[in-house]
């Protein structure tokens, strides 16, 4: 009797089960596609580096060193012309210059002489020499509305309330035409947040033997970070380093996230191979950054996330690194669930956890984001490759608890400016600007995960400047120091100044220090400045 | 029989909670329905962003200016702007505030739309703040002055156009600012760009730029 009935219980068991597996079934197939994507054709003509739309230009894409048609650095006029491909430049508006109503490409400045801009009547003429401006032009046109149509494609905005203007071969000040070539080699992006009244920019500086404008890696990684603010609304992603952090998770994830999109949009799983011939410290051959694993240190997160005064000012840029490789990982994935159409899919999942993202965004927020967009897009398939992807690369799921809290020295130390000199002064109301020296220990254990310093302040006499500096993970017993009196040194560190006018008599100020990390361990230090 | 019946069952159910990577299965590519496979919402946003303001979510059927300014009680003399991004998850709705014409940075209205088409709140930082004085006769000799006292900058030019309002959460009214592109000299030329109070030259933000690459 006992066993006829436990019989029938292990039937219905199995029943359940069966009805279970396929009601799992019927929402993937259904409800998992994660929506179409708008126009699957022009995704693929990018892939594939079609671009039938518009005026015909001519360009070696996506770069003389990863062109399939010119594989040499040492090319003549002759090899450099039959390398090219011919490309469609749409939506030309101007008879003057390359440009339409959001994209406006120039040479050193906004305002810029037309003898200086390309006419688009004389596109073949405009690609002849690698180093011509004119030749970046060209390509940046055609790589920021290539990429534009991308993203669109894979069904986000882009945010075009203010015009986009890109110099090939940037003024320091691009809103002056008499103000000096940037010298520094390298690209920019900026947003103008704090002058809505302005449009964004694109930086190119440099007039190099490499120009930074023949590679289209640079435009669309540029992009990528207007394509971030677009994506997350401007909320501030990582308005840390807009305000002057040296580092913070949120710049790297800008930087990541700026690369993965070049990355990923040309299928080549690194950025900047011909760009990085102008740096003289990174080896021949090897591009700025990887997104497919390589057999170095960035693969795992403690080698390029913990705190190193020697590497803190390259921080971002490894961790990065670091993070693209897990954003590869990832896509990895997707591909093998569809080679032809599975990257996009990656990249729609990848941007829009973007999407959900708040202010001065961690890692750790972006894995939850991540899965957060692939419970939305595709009811969580991806949930274990996720975890997986980043755990593989040293970014553990959970830590351990700080139990004593971290310990934080902080001293002030005012600056006066006289030309381009900084003068250390008394910190108090005559100084201009006030930096701290700050140590920082962990007493603890195990380590401390992304730490950070800020000013915490709701006293209208204290003026925030650089508000939040981020140190990455603190090992256990490990000390930062930034300490001494020359102001290029203590960029790392947080800095204020004193408003006098909403002093409301007062002639001491207070001001709190707080260190934080994600694993607890938080503390203040409290002090007050003389006006 | 039943032990291998069972096992099969535990099988099946093991090999079918595994991720698609493990299987090797297709996702299909393209589905008539929208993106949402589960309900976003505003809490589960704010889960992960979680310095943002929290802010009671109200649903709006459509984002009618009028409704909207009685709502938040956007004064007079305040201009809204929207701005517009979309995401597979929806629309984002930014209003952004102008005096006359003068852009107002530190207020900001941010709308997502959920499942059902509604609007949310995400973050209101909107405030009544007073009519700040925008007819600043000897605006040409403070900006002359501000420049002469922040020699270590080269700045761009000072003028009606680069006027902003900040709102700093601390101070109950706005501040009127330049908003200016500036070189700083004493940090080997870096381009940076200053919120200047015109009233006394005062620094109340600093900007900076995003580079490719540290080196």
């Amino acid at each position: 009797m006992l066993c006829n009935r436990l019989r029938h219980l292990e039937s219905i068991f199995c029943a359940l089960l069966i009805v279970f597996i396929l009601s799992s079934c019927s929402i993937r197939l259904t409800d998992c596609a994660g929506g179409p994507l708008a126009n699957t054709e022009k995704l693929l003509q990018l892939q594939q580096d079609e671009f039938p739309v518009g005026a015909k230009a001519y360009l070696v894409l996506p770069n003389p060193i990863d062109s399939p048609k010119l594989n040499l650095f040492e090319f003549s006029s002759s090899t450099f012309r039959n390398a090219q491909d011919a490309v469609g430049l749409p939506g030309l508006s101007s008879t003057a210059s390359l440009e339409n109503k959001f994209l406006k490409v120039r040479q050193h400045s906004r305002f810029d002489s037309a003898d200086l801009l390309v006419n688009p009547q004389e596109l073949s003429e405009a690609s002849v020499e690698v180093k011509d401006p004119k030749y970046s032009q060209v390509m940046a046109y055609h790589a920021i509305t290539a990429i534009s149509d991308f993203v669109k494609s894979l069904g986000f905005s882009v945010d075009q309330s203010r015009p986009l203007f890109v110099m090939v071969r940037s003024n320091l000040d691009p809103e002056k035409t008499e103000s000096p070539v940037g010298k520094d080699i390298n690209a920019y992006y900026v947003h103008n947040t704090q002058q809505p009244q302005l449009p964004r920019y694109i930086q190119l500086f440099g007039d190099v033997q490499y120009p930074l404008g023949a590679d289209r890696d640079v435009f669309w990684h540029e992009f990528g970070h207007l394509f971030n603010e677009s994506v997350s609304a401007s909320k501030g992603l990582d308005e840390a380093t807009e305000r002057g952090a040296i580092y913070a998770e949120s710049g790297a994830l800008h930087e990541c996230l700026a690369d993965y999109l070049a990355e990923s949009a040309s299928g080549k799983g690194y950025i900047g191979k011909w760009t990085a011939k102008n740096i003289k410290e990174i080896k021949p051959g090897q591009p700025l950054r990887w997104a497919v694993s390589q057999n170095d240190s960035k693969n795992n997160f403690s080698q390029v996330g913990t705190w190193n005064p020697q590497t803190h000012g390259n921080r971002t840029y490894l961790v990065g690194e670091w993070c693209s490789r897990v954003l590869w990982e990832i896509r990895q994935q997707f591909q093998k669930e569809d080679s032809q159409t599975g990257a996009f899919f990656s990249d729609r999942t990848i941007f829009g956890a973007v999407a959900l993202l708040g202010k001065n965004a961690s890692m750790s927020e972006f894995r939850a984001a991540l899965l957060e967009s692939d419970t939305r897009l595709h009811c969580g398939l991806h949930q274990q490759s996720i975890r997986k992807a980043f755990t593989s690369k040293g970014f553990a799921e959970t830590v351990a608890p700080l139990t004593s809290k971290l310990q934080l020295q902080a001293v002030p130390v005012g600056f006066n400016f006289s030309g381009s000199q900084a003068i250390p002064v008394a910190a108090n109301g005559s100084a201009k600007e006030i930096l701290f020296n700050i140590q920082i220990k962990n007493p603890n254990r195990a380590s401390a995960r992304n730490l950070r310093l800020v000013i915490e302040t709701g006293d209208p006499a204290v003026v925030p400047i650089t508000n939040f500096q981020g140190f990455g993970d603190l090992g256990s017993n490990a000390t930062i120091s930034i300490v001494g009196n020359n102001y290029s040194a203590l960029q790392s560190s947080v800095s204020l100044s004193l408003d006098k006018k909403h002093a409301n008599g007062r002639t001491r100020i207070p001001i709190v220090l707080k260190v934080i990390s994600e694993n607890g361990g938080e503390s203040r230090f409290n002090l007050e400045l003389s006006l | 029989m039943r032990k291998l019946v069972l096992a099969t069952c535990f099988g099946v159910l093991i090999w079918f909670r595994m991720t698609p990577g493990e299987k090797q299965v297709s996702i299909p590519r393209i589905a008539a329905r929208p993106a949402q496979c589960s309900t976003p919402t505003a809490e589960g946003n704010r889960a992960i962003a979680s310095e943002e303001p929290r802010v009671q979510a109200l649903g709006y059927p459509d984002l009618n200016e009028e409704k909207l300014r009685q709502q938040w009680g956007v004064q007079d003399y305040h201009q809204m702007e929207a701005e517009e991004s979309e995401s597979p998850f929806g629309k984002t709705v930014s209003y952004r505030f102008v005096q006359e014409g003068v852009p107002i940075l530190g207020m900001v209205v941010r709308m997502t739309q959920n499942t059902s088409g509604e609007f949310v709140e995400e973050e209101n930082t909107y405030r009544p703040i007073p009519r700040v004085d925008l007819d600043i006769q000897d605006l040409a000799e403070r900006a002359e002055i501000i420049k002469t006292d922040m020699d270590r900058y080269q700045m761009s030019d000072l003028n009606t156009e680069s006027l902003v309002i900040l709102v700093r959460e601390s101070v109950s009214e706005g501040e009127l600012a330049f908003s200016t592109q500036a070189i700083d000299s004493v940090l080997n030329s870096k381009p940076t760009q200053l919120l200047l109070r015109v009233e006394d030259g005062q620094l109340l933000q600093k900007g900076f730029l995003r580079a490719e690459f540290g080196h």
